[in-house]
Formats: C-alpha cells, structure tokens, sequence
C-alpha cells in the first residue's frame, strides 16, 4: 500500500480534504434533518391538537411490518458502519460484502414497506382521506391529517432509501474495482453517512406512525 | 473505534427498541408520544456518535450536527406550546386538510 494519496489542487492535503468532504456532508445531513423536521413539526402540532384520532390511527397500523422494518435498517445501519471499518483496515473484500448486504437490506425495507402500501390500499386508506374508510370515522379530518402525513413522510424517506440503494450499489462497485481504498474512503463514508440518516429518520417514523397507540 | 465498539452500540439500540416496543403495549397516557420521541432521540445519538463516528471528529462536525438537532426542537416544541396553549376558538373547531377539507364535509356532511 505505497501508492502515492492524491488530493486536489486547492487543498494542502489529502487528510484536510477528507475532513472537508465530511465536514460538507454533516451540513448537507443537517439541512436533510430540517427538511424532514418540517414535516415532523407539522406532525406535531396536529398530533397536539387531536392525540385521541392520532393514537386510534396508530393503532389501525401495520405495526408488525413496521417494527420488522426498524430491525432491518438498524441491523443495515450497523453493516454500513462495519463496511467503512473493514475498509480502514484493508480489508476491501469484507468491505464490499458488507456494503452489498446493506443493499439487500435496503431493498427489503422497500419490499415491506410496498406491501404495507398494497395493504392500507386493500382496506381503503388513501392519502388525503378520500374514499368511504374515512366517511365512517367519528374524527374523519384528523384520521385524513394523519393518513397524508404517513404518506408524505414515509414516501419521502423511502425515496431517501431508494436514493441510498443506488448510492451504495454504485460505491459498493468502485469499492469492489479498487477505486474507493483505504487511502481514499472518502465515497464509502460519505454514502455510509447518508444511509445513518436514512436509518435514523426512521428512528423518529417509527414511533410515531406505528407505535404511539395509547397503549392499545 | 473498535469492531467491538460497532456491536455494543447495536445491542444498545436494539435494547431500546425493544423498551419502546413494549412501552407501546402500556398505556402511560399522555407522555407516551414524548417518551417514544424521547428514547428515538437517545438511539438517534448513539447512531450520530458511534456510526456515524462523531465521538472521533472535529469540534466543527459535532457542531454541524448539534445545531440541526438544537434548531429542530426549537422548532417542534414552539409549535407544540402555540397549538397546546392557544384557546380553542381561537384554533377553530376542528384539523383543516385544505384542500380536500371542504370536499370531504360536503360529500360526508361531516368532518366540521
């Protein structure tokens, strides 16, 4: 491993310009967390001013499909991360097995997740409370908030999970080709950053789209 | 970081998964919500620190990653007091989901 480190013209050295592109990426996340912060404020204001609706919605969720899906993105979140440790220490093949393993992860949380849409299809529940399910509820405007919202939030991180199954396969590759090493990981960590926050959004969906029932 | 240090925090976060699994078995009434969020933001944080290897990184990293989290529950807990403390005829009778509000208590005659 005595290939020379290259680094771009306007940085002193490899070592500052993967500090930059780290750096870069905390902030890019941290506008990410705002986006979807937005959502959860408006998530919490209604959930504030409706908690009884809120929590019977909860409880008309798929809870078990859910649940099972926070396993797979913490157990692919925990791949991830030994992915870019197998990397640091050289070891490019566990690397790029651990990457793919996160991949297929990625992609069952996407297959539940669908087949949690085909069901809430089958019993009637739409975004934006149309159809007959929501005319029979007695709290038919807070169970319609409720639905957009699990829609809309849980759409747009599964756009984020398909967004990170293409990142990772791409990086998994150029991994796999030697192009990401030791010496210059930056891709794999930077990507491995991107699925953390994946993971942790869901963090905050879990609870409060499946778990939050009213101990029901 | 370790390979062993990986595999602690994955065991400490599925230990709280599974508390905030069974809590949502107990009825503990109106803190359940913010209990949840509460554990979610304890595992968010070992996922920040150890993953995402914040524990190792710059005083300039860590202070990326603490604003978003401090500007976010600025925000959600303003929100929340505005709604809570508001006096109900001020906020209106019921949740307004424009467009399709109208819509709906036309066709339902409820919703209103």
């Amino acid at each position: 491993m005595a290939e020379p480190v290259e680094h771009a013209a306007h940085f002193e050295s490899a070592e500052r310009q993967g500090q930059a592109a780290t750096l870069g990426m905390w902030v890019f996340l941290a506008s990410e967390v705002l986006f979807f912060g937005a959502l959860f404020v408006i998530y919490a204001a209604y959930r504030t001013r409706e908690p009884r609706a809120f929590a019977e919605a909860v409880a008309e969720n798929t809870f078990w499909w859910g649940s099972g899906n926070t396993l797979v993105l913490l157990t692919s979140s925990l791949f991830i991360a030994l992915s870019v440790h197998m990397l640091r220490s050289s070891r490019a093949r566990a690397a790029c097995w651990l990457v793919g393993a996160t991949v297929f992860l990625g992609m069952l949380f996407l297959g539940i997740k669908s087949y949690e849409y085909v069901e809430h299809f089958r019993h009637g529940i739409y975004p934006g409370g149309q159809g007959q399910w929501f005319a029979d509820q007695p709290r038919a405007a807070a169970m319609a908030a409720f639905w957009t919202l699990y829609y809309l939030m849980t759409g747009l991180h599964a756009l984020h999970v398909i967004i990170g199954v293409l990142l990772l396969s791409v990086i998994g590759w150029c991994v796999a080709r030697r192009r990401v090493t030791r010496l210059a990981p930056q891709a794999l960590e930077n990507g491995a950053m991107y699925w953390h926050l994946v993971d942790i959004v869901w963090l905050f969906l879990w609870p409060c789209f499946y778990l939050t029932n009213g101990g029901a | 970081m370790t390979f062993g240090k990986y595999l602690g925090t994955y065991i400490g976060l599925l230990l709280l998964t599974g508390l905030t699994f069974g809590l949502s078995f107990v009825s503990v009434g109106g803190w359940e919500w913010p209990l949840a969020l509460g554990i979610a933001l304890v595992k968010a944080g070992l996922v920040a620190a150890f993953f995402m290897h914040l524990v190792e990184m710059s005083a300039a990293h860590r202070l990326a990653g603490a604003a978003a989290a401090v500007l976010l529950a600025i925000l959600i807990l303003l929100a929340v007091a505005d709604v809570a403390t508001r006096p109900e005829e001020e906020l209106g009778p019921a949740i307004h989901t424009a467009p399709f509000e109208r819509d709906h208590a036309a066709r339902t005659g409820r919703g209103e």
